[in-house]
């Protein structure tokens, strides 16, 4: 029977990212510190205004149901992928650990995650599951 | 290395203030050294690495997130003054940090 290792959720404000948003025309430095860029490359197009923020609330929601932050560990944002699949589809996507967020989720002894996302025209909202 | 004068404080002092006044909507004169930047402010992951940025460009300094990361493991960062004191070992300091 699967258990529940850890849970993380996180809410973002659409409004917050309208200048942190990477465009054909560039890339912003905080863009860089965050996002893969096989994320950028994916996530530009239709729906970037959504695919952006709702990246960066996956990773933050990962990181709280791993039980860590950035600040406290030594996983890096880039080591938590959301990868959509379908530019007219947000709910098609994956998400790939690598590095130390793949070493301490094996380390929890997690074998698999359920995640689910919502959002409206203002809020995005990620949520993760781990289970054992 | 080398970047710090005697007017480095100063400048990084306001540019936090400013920063944190203008994303928390909080008049800077409301913000001090003992100032907590997640229980008073309610700062998170998107403030700091926005500010983190800023003084990256401002001061065109080669230092990693990771770094950055893991200083601040063995030098917590919770009020307005550590965050300042810490910004400034970032511009002395640069990539060089994680040694401290």
């Amino acid at each position: 029977m699967e258990e529940v290792a850890g849970c993380g959720i996180d809410i973002e404000e659409l409004s917050r990212f309208r200048t942190r948003l990477p465009s054909p025309e560039g890339i912003p430095g905080f863009a860089e510190l965050v996002y893969t860029q096989e994320e950028i490359t994916s996530n530009l197009g239709s729906n970037s205004d959504l695919k952006f923020p709702l990246c960066f609330s996956c990773k933050e929601a990962f990181f709280k149901a791993l039980g860590v932050s950035w600040m406290n560990s030594n996983i890096s944002w880039k080591e938590i992928e959301l990868l959509f699949s379908d530019n007219n589809n947000i709910f098609d996507y994956k998400i790939r650990l690598s590095g130390y967020a793949r070493e301490l989720f094996e380390k929890m002894k997690c074998h698999n995650f359920e995640s689910h996302l919502e959002f409206n025209d203002e809020f995005v909202v990620f949520q993760i599951v781990l289970l054992s | 290395m080398g970047k710090i004068n005697e007017n480095t404080r100063s400048e990084v002092k306001e540019i936090v203030y400013k920063f944190f006044s203008e994303e928390c909507e909080v008049d800077v004169s409301t913000i001090s050294e003992n100032t907590n930047i997640i229980t008073d402010l309610e700062g998170d992951s998107l403030m700091f690495l926005e500010l983190i940025e800023i003084f990256k460009k401002k001061y065109s300094l080669n230092i990693e997130l990771k770094t950055i990361a893991k200083y601040i493991i063995r030098h917590p960062v919770e009020t307005i003054g550590q965050l300042v004191d810490t910004q400034m070992l970032m511009i002395e300091h640069e990539n060089n940090l994680v040694n401290l």
